[in-house]
């Protein structure tokens, strides 16, 4: 039996990514690994609350480090780095880590040969035990680059313990947008789940998202979440998917008590009542059709 | 004065609320730099303008001039460049940063940069107000690159006051965007997820020496104290807008509370007072 990898996306951040994606956990029967790619804002483990067994620094790409007593502050530097990451201040060049690419062009354009490489811990990768399965997620320093690669190494952590244990799932809640981190989680993944509000940014947005999907290559579907928020756009949403061929995976109403229950940090599965078994039904016909 | 509206988590409500504030000082510069979702036009109003493509330069390979060494290759810290040991390399163009330092260590100027789009920039008028918005191409992950093109074009605009609505997230593209700020106005909502992103938000201001000050949406909908935050890190809650179902309704239909709320409207009026008063 392979192993099958849903990721949880929405492009509009706030519709819904991470409460969907505990409450699906919550009703998967099969064995299965999670994980929280949205790792500069992680929230996943905050409704999972993980008994965390492993905990390592993420390094990823290193940064550029002057040597300041021999920088004579010329500024070429400055004019050859395409990332606006080193400045010369007070007449010295000064690296601003977060930025910085590690990509090598002031190491090899420095008259002084004044700038190395030096290692640059970017974030922590953690594993943890919870009722439904191992976690795994990360957490991102403040400001920092590299998110595409931490999801791809969150992502392999998952994949080696699913093969490990003979678990069939993995579902991978995704960050917002369309850009290096989201693309990081999608690309080679069995079936995105779109999720998406009545709202014209959410429609804007989901356009966006499902657009991606389609350059990745991974077959999706959409899930209205808060539908009854707008019927109007709700069915608005209907009928994009409609003209444009998308599955309508099933759609979870606006209630107080499911907000309530994530305040509370408990995962709304009992909240959303019977919508929820035939959403994940609905998630496996369409995922197990498309592949 | 320029003013930051980001988050850490998304849909806090950081465009409804940059709108808001646009709307009731529309002397001010408006810029959507959540160019990976960018928003913001829909809630201000019709767009008048222009469409600038936004370009990164990227590697190219003139086989006549190759001699097949392979510095190319060994030099790229992305690995973009594959290259066997013999014959020519080949360039991964969705790998390709553009960071332009294998046409300096090939011997023989074999390398040039072309350019390729990753992006545009809508710049004109919105609803009649000054406008500028980043757009990411779908597909491209130069977020930040969209990010840099849409400032630099706003600082053409000679306007003292902008007003910019961020991307969510902590990471390098929301501080793309708050390099340029005098000061943040984050938008939280009292929930678990909200106050743990509000968290990593605040590090990254006071990381970035960045003045800083407080938005709570949706009150009601949640109720969890942020009073030890602001404590901790000696900022200050500048206004609360409560959750109300006809304003998320209004949101949803594309047009700003700020026009239809009467009690919504009025609070953005005393943040702008406090902002004045405070910071300027």
């Amino acid at each position: 039996m392979s192993i099958r990898e849903i990721v949880i996306i929405s492009g509009k951040g706030g519709t819904g990514k991470t409460t969907l994606t505990a409450s699906l956990a919550a009703v998967a029967e099969e064995g299965k690994i999670l994980a929280d790619a949205d790792v500069d804002a992680p929230n996943l483990a905050l409704l999972l609350h993980p008994e965390e067994t492993f905990r390592e620094p993420f390094r990823g790409m290193s940064v550029a480090e002057v040597d300041r007593a021999r920088c004579t502050g010329c500024g070429v530097c400055e004019e050859s780095c395409r990332y606006d990451a080193i400045h010369v201040r007070d007449g010295k060049a000064v690296v601003d880590e977060g930025f910085c690419e590690g990509c090598r062009v002031c190491l090899h354009v420095c008259p002084e040969q004044c700038i190395s490489l030096k290692n640059f811990e970017r974030g922590t990768i953690r594993r943890g035990d919870t009722a439904l399965g191992p976690l795994w997620h990360a957490r991102l320093n403040p400001g920092g680059e590299n998110t595409g690669l931490m999801v791809a190494l969150l992502r392999k952590e998952a994949r080696k313990e699913a093969e490990a244990s003979g678990a069939q799932l993995i579902l991978t809640d995704g960050p917002p947008g369309i850009g290096c981190p989201v693309t990081s989680s999608v690309t080679g993944a069995d079936f995105a789940v779109i999720v998406s509000e009545p709202s014209r940014s959410a429609l804007s947005d989901l356009r966006r998202a499902a657009e991606l999907c389609g350059i990745l290559s991974v077959p999706f579907g959409i899930v209205v979440n808060r539908w009854n928020l707008s019927e109007e756009l709700t069915d608005a949403i209907r009928t994009t998917c409609g003209d444009e061929g998308w599955s309508l995976l099933g759609t979870i109403p606006f209630d107080v008590k499911i907000a309530e229950a994530v305040g509370a940090g408990r995962i709304p599965a009992e909240e959303m009542g019977g919508d929820l078994p035939e959403l994940w039904r609905s998630i496996q016909k369409t995922g197990r059709l498309k592949r | 004065m320029k003013i930051a509206v980001a988050s850490g988590k998304g849909g806090t409500g950081k465009t409804s609320i940059s709108a808001s504030l646009v709307l009731a000082r529309p002397e001010n510069l408006a810029l959507d730099l959540d160019v990976e979702e960018p928003n913001l036009s829909i809630l201000l109003g019709a767009f008048e303008g222009g469409v600038l493509p936004v370009t990164m330069p990227i590697a190219r390979i003139e086989g006549s001039k190759c001699v097949e060494c392979g510095k190319c290759a060994r030099s790229c810290v992305f690995g973009a460049i594959a290259w066997m040991g013999a014959g020519f390399p080949v360039i991964n163009d969705s790998l390709c940063r553009g960071c332009g330092l294998c046409p300096r260590v090939c011997p023989t100027e074999a390398i040039y940069e072309e350019d390729q789009t990753v992006g545009e920039v809508r710049s004109g008028t919105c609803g009649g107000i000054p406008f500028l918005e980043g757009r990411l191409r779908v597909g491209s992950v130069n977020t930040v690159r969209v990010i840099e093109e849409t400032v630099k074009k706003a600082k053409a605009f000679n306007r003292t006051d902008w007003l910019m609505d961020c991307p969510p997230g902590t990471a390098c593209p929301v501080a793309a965007s708050l390099r340029h700020a005098d000061l943040a106005l984050l938008v939280t909502e009292p929930t678990p997820f909200g106050r743990s992103d509000l968290e990593g938000m605040l590090e990254l201001t006071a990381d970035m020496n960045i003045p800083t000050a407080l938005v709570i949406n949706k009150t009601g909908i949640g109720d969890l104290s942020l009073d030890d935050l602001c404590t901790r890190f000696g900022v200050e809650v500048l206004a609360r807008y409560p959750f109300s179902r006809s304003a998320a309704e209004c949101g949803a239909r594309g047009e700003s509370p700020f026009k239809t709320d009467a009690g919504w409207a009025e609070i953005t009026r005393t943040l702008w007072s406090r902002i004045e008063r405070r910071y300027s």
